[in-house]
C-alpha cells in the first residue's frame, strides 16, 4: 500500500516587495510524495524551489493552498522533520558530537540516551576520530556530514534538504552524494531534496519534479528507474544521460 | 601537516623564526628604553626644572618614597573602576538581551541610546556629582554610565549578528524563543561582547579619574590633582605610572577572557 | 523576504519612547518627589537654554575652536607619523607596541601635567586635545596602510612603481576609510580633551559653565550647557563627515 506522506495542494506564495508591489515566488502548484520516497525539486536558481521547501518545513506560510504532512495540515514547524540547509549552520563553539546532539538541546530534551546513536551516525558518515573537533577544524564536506547526522539523529520521519551540497567542490559533492545515498538507504526516510544540479537530482532520487522559472511551479514529474543500491557508475550509463538530457530540455525550453 | 614541516631543513626556518620573534620583543623594548633615555637627557641636558620635567629617576624615587600614600589612594580608584565596570556589564547585557526579544522595544530604545551616547559622556560627570554627591556613589555611577554604552552597543550588535540560518534551524527544530536565545544567540554574541568590554574597561578608569579630578578627597585622580596644585610633578607622574599599571592589568584580564572565548569557539 | 522599512516605522518608535521619557521626567520633576534643584522640569531647562543662549554661544566658541585646532593638529601629526612608521618594518615593530601602550593607558590622567607645562589658557586645552585625539588617527592610519590586499603590492612592483607612487595611488586610497574612522573617534576625543581641560582650568568654555553650574546647583543651566555641548559635538562630527565625503569623491573621480 502506498500512502501520500506529503501532499501539496495548489500552493502559492506571494512576497510583499515594498514599493514594487507583490512578487509571486511560487505559482499555484501541487504534488505528492509517498512515504519512504526520495524526491528532488529541480529548477533554475530563483525559481522558488527553496521557498516551496521552506513551506513544507513550516518555516514559511503559503499565501494560498494547503500542505499536509503525515495527514496533518502544516502551519508551524513540526518536531518530526529533519532539515539541512545550503550552509551547514553548525554552532562554531560546539564539537561535532555536540552539534549532532543540538536538536535535543533545542527541544529541551535529555541527550543522555542518544549519545551512542549520535556517535554511531558520525562513524557511519566517516567521521570516526572527529567527534570532538570544532567546526572550524573540519573541511566543508565534513561539516555537511555533521549536518546530515544532526538532521537524522532525532529520527525524523521527513528529511528536507535545501541545496545542501551546492557550496562544495565537484569532487566533494560526488562524495557527499554517496554518503547521503548510503545513509538514506539505511534509514529510509521520506525525503525532499532541492537542487539545481540535474545529475545530482537523477542520481539520488526516486522521482524528480522540475520547476519552471519564477514564478515557479512543477511542470514535470519523472520517475527515475535505477534500482538501489546505486553507485556513481550509473552516471555513465546511456539511460542516465538520456534522462538528464530530457530534464535539461525541460528546463531550457521554459527559459525562452 | 606536521611531517611537511619536519622535512624542511632544520637549520634555516626555525632559527629565522626565533630571530624574528626575538626582534619583535627586543625592538619595542629598545625603543621604549630609548624614549626614557631621551627624556632623561632632555631633562638633564637642558637643565629643565624638576617642577616642569623631573627625570625618570626622580619619578621612580617619588614612587618608592610615597609607595604607602599611592597604594592607599589606588584602592578606592580600583574599587570604583571595577564595580562600575561590573555593574555596567550586567546592565548592558541585560538591556541588550531584553531588546533582542522584542522588535518594537528594540526599535524604540536602541536609537535613543545611540543619540544619548553622542554627547561627550565626560560632560555628564558634574551632573552625577550634583545628583549622587561627592562620595564613591557618584564615581560608581559615572563609571557605570560611561561603561554601559560600549557594552550595550556591542551586545546588541552581537545578538543581531546571529547567523540567520541558525535561527531558522532552531525554528525548524521547534525550539522556544528562550532556548534559541540561550543556546544560539547568547553564546554567539560573546566575541562582540568582549570587544565592547575591552573599550569599557579603559573608559571605566577614565570615568573614575575624571570624577576624582572634579570632586573627591580620595583616589589616584585626587592625588594627581593635589600634587599638581603643589607643583609636585614627580609625584603626579609616579601616581600616573601606578594608574597605567592598574589600567593595563584590568585590560589584560579582559583580553585574556577574550582569548579564552576565541579558543572556545575553535578559532 | 524583502521588507523595506518605511520612515514612519523607523522614526515613530524612538520618537514615542523619547516623548515618554520626557513625560516621565516632567512628572517626576513636578511631583515634588525630587527637588527642583536636582531635577528641573524639561520646560525649565528649555527656558534656561533660551535665556542663557548668548552666554552659552559665547562660551561655546573657545570650546569649538580649541576642539577644531586640536583635531586638525592631531590629524596632521597622526597621518604623517602613521605613514612614516608604515614605511619601515623595523620602525613598525619598534614603535607599534608603544603606540598601543599609549592607546590603552588612561591618558586623561595626564591633564594636570599639561597645565603645568602650558598654563591654564587656550594652548593647554588644545595641546591636551591633540594628545588624546592623536592616537586614534595614528592607529587608523597604520591599520589603513595595511588594508591594501597583498596582490596590489605585487602589481605595483611588477609595474616598477616607486614607493611614493605606490603610496599615493594604491595604499592611501585603500587607507582612507580607516583614516576617517580614526578621525571620527579623534573628533570625539578632541571634544572630551577640551572639556576636561576646561573642567580643570575653570576659566572659559562650556566645560567651565558645566562645572560652575554644578557647583552652584544650577542644574537647569548645567543641562542647557550639556545640550549646547552636544550641538558643538554634532557640528564638528558633521564637518568631518562632509570632509570625508569630499575627499572620497575626489579620489573616486580621478
Amino acid at each position: 500500500m502506498t500512502t501520500d506522506y506529503v501532499a501539496v495542494d495548489n500552493v502559492r506564495k506571494v512576497f510583499n516587495a515594498g514599493r514594487r508591489g507583490e512578487v509571486e515566488a511560487v505559482a499555484p502548484t501541487s504534488f505528492r510524495i509517498e512515504a519512504g520516497e526520495f524526491v528532488s525539486l529541480l529548477g533554475p536558481s530563483g525559481c522558488g524551489k527553496s521557498t516551496l521547501l521552506m513551506m513544507v518545513a513550516g518555516l514559511e506560510d503559503p499565501s494560498e493552498g494547503a500542505i499536509r504532512v503525515g495527514g496533518k495540515p502544516m502551519s508551524a514547524p513540526r518536531a518530526q522533520t529533519g532539515i539541512m540547509f545550503q550552509d551547514p549552520t553548525l554552532l562554531p563553539w560546539k564539537s561535532a558530537l555536540e552539534n549532532v546532539l543540538f536538536p535535543f538541546r533545542a527541544m529541551n530534551r535529555p541527550v543522555g540516551p542518544y549519545i551512542d546513536h549520535a556517535k554511531a551516525l558520525l562513524d557511519e558518515v566517516g567521521l570516526e576520530g572527529f567527534h570532538d573537533h570544532k567546526p572550524r577544524q573540519l573541511s566543508g564536506g565534513m561539516r555537511q556530514r555533521v549536518a546530515i547526522c544532526r538532521a537524522l539523529v532525532y529520527q525524523p520521519d521527513l528529511l528536507l534538504m535545501d541545496e545542501p551540497f551546492s557550496a562544495l567542490d565537484a569532487i566533494t559533492r560526488d562524495e557527499m552524494n554517496l554518503v547521503l545515498m548510503k545513509i538514506w538507504q539505511e534509514h529510509h526516510r521520506t525525503a525532499l531534496f532541492v537542487t539545481h544540479s540535474i545529475r545530482e537530482a537523477v542520481f539520488l532520487s526516486d522521482r524528480v519534479l522540475v520547476m519552471s522559472q519564477r514564478p515557479g511551479r512543477v511542470i514535470e514529474d519523472i520517475r527515475i528507474p535505477f534500482a538501489r543500491p546505486r553507485g556513481l557508475e550509473i552516471g555513465e550509463t546511456a539511460e542516465f544521460n538520456r534522462i538528464c538530457g530530457h530534464l535539461r530540455g525541460k528546463i531550457q525550453h521554459r527559459r525562452h | 601537516m606536521v611531517s611537511a614541516v619536519d622535512t624542511t631543513p632544520l637549520t634555516a626556518a626555525p632559527v629565522g623564526l626565533a630571530f624574528d620573534h626575538a626582534r619583535s620583543i627586543a625592538l619595542p623594548i629598545v625603543f621604549g628604553a630609548g624614549l626614557l633615555l631621551l627624556w632623561h637627557l632632555a631633562a638633564v641636558g637642558f637643565q629643565i626644572p624638576k617642577v616642569i620635567l623631573p627625570t625618570p629617576g626622580d619619578v621612580f624615587t617619588a614612587l618608592v618614597n610615597n609607595a604607602g600614600t599611592i597604594w592607599q589612594q589606588t584602592i578606592p580608584t580600583v574599587r570604583d573602576t571595577l564595580l562600575g565596570f561590573g555593574l555596567a556589564t550586567v546592565l548592558g547585557i541585560g538591556l541588550a538581551s531584553l531588546l533582542s526579544f522584542s522588535r518594537l522595544l528594540r526599535d524604540a530604545i536602541y536609537p535613543l541610546v545611540i543619540v544619548i551616547q553622542l554627547v561627550p559622556k565626560i560632560a555628564w560627570t558634574p551632573l552625577f556629582i550634583v545628583w549622587a554627591g561627592i562620595g564613591w556613589q557618584s564615581r560608581l555611577t559615572i563609571a557605570t554610565f560611561i561603561c554601559f554604552f560600549p557594552i550595550f552597543i556591542a551586545m546588541v550588535a552581537g545578538l543581531e549578528s546571529t547567523d540567520r540560518s541558525l535561527v531558522r534551524l532552531c525554528r525548524g527544530l521547534t525550539a522556544s524563543t528562550w532556548r534559541t536565545f540561550w543556546l544560539v544567540r547568547l553564546p554567539g554574541s560573546l566575541t562582540y561582547l568582549f570587544a565592547g568590554l575591552k573599550i569599557a574597561i579603559t573608559l571605566s578608569v577614565i570615568g573614575v579619574i575624571v570624577a576624582e579630578f572634579i570632586s573627591s578627597s580620595e583616589g589616584l585622580g585626587f592625588l594627581i590633582l593635589k600634587s599638581a596644585a603643589l607643583l609636585q610633578t614627580d609625584m603626579i607622574l609616579a601616581a600616573i605610572t601606578v594608574l597605567c599599571v592598574v589600567g593595563l592589568i584590568c585590560y589584560g584580564v579582559v583580553h585574556a577572557g577574550e582569548v579564552a572565548v576565541r579558543r572556545w569557539r575553535g578559532e | 523576504m524583502i521588507a523595506i522599512a518605511s520612515p514612519v516605522r523607523t522614526v515613530a518608535p524612538p520618537a514615542i519612547a523619547a516623548l515618554l521619557l520626557l513625560a516621565g521626567w516632567d512628572l517626576l520633576a513636578r511631583s515634588g518627589a525630587v527637588s527642583a534643584r536636582l531635577l528641573p522640569a524639561p520646560d525649565k531647562v528649555w527656558d534656561t537654554l533660551l535665556r542663557s543662549m548668548s552666554v552659552l554661544l559665547e562660551q561655546a566658541q573657545p570650546t569649538f575652536w580649541a576642539a577644531i585646532a586640536g583635531i586638525l593638529a592631531a590629524a596632521l601629526l597622526g597621518i604623517l607619523l602613521g605613514i612614516a612608521v608604515s614605511v619601515s618594518r623595523t620602525a613598525m615593530q619598534a614603535i607599534y607596541p608603544t603606540i598601543v601602550f599609549f592607546q590603552l593607558i588612561p591618558k586623561v590622567a595626564l591633564a594636570p601635567v599639561f597645565l603645568i607645562w602650558f598654563g591654564t589658557g587656550f594652548t593647554a586645552k588644545v595641546v591636551f586635545a591633540v594628545f588624546i585625539a592623536f592616537f586614534p588617527v595614528l592607529i587608523g592610519t597604520i591599520a589603513g596602510l595595511q588594508a591594501a590586499p597583498p596582490s596590489y603590492g605585487r602589481l605595483c612592483q611588477a609595474l616598477l612603481m616607486n614607493r611614493l607612487q605606490t603610496l599615493l595611488t594604491v595604499e592611501l586610497p585603500f587607507a582612507l576609510p580607516h583614516i576617517f574612522s580614526g578621525l571620527r573617534i579623534g573628533v570625539t576625543f578632541a571634544v572630551i580633551g577640551v572639556v576636561l581641560g576646561e573642567f580643570i582650568t575653570a576659566q572659559t568654555g562650556l566645560g567651565y559653565i558645566i562645572l560652575f553650574s554644578a557647583n552652584n546647583f544650577e542644574t537647569a543651566l548645567l543641562l542647557a550647557a550639556i545640550l549646547m555641548l552636544c550641538a558643538v559635538g554634532i557640528v564638528l562630527f558633521a564637518l568631518f563627515l562632509a570632509l570625508e565625503a569630499i575627499v572620497t569623491r575626489l579620489y573616486d573621480s580621478r
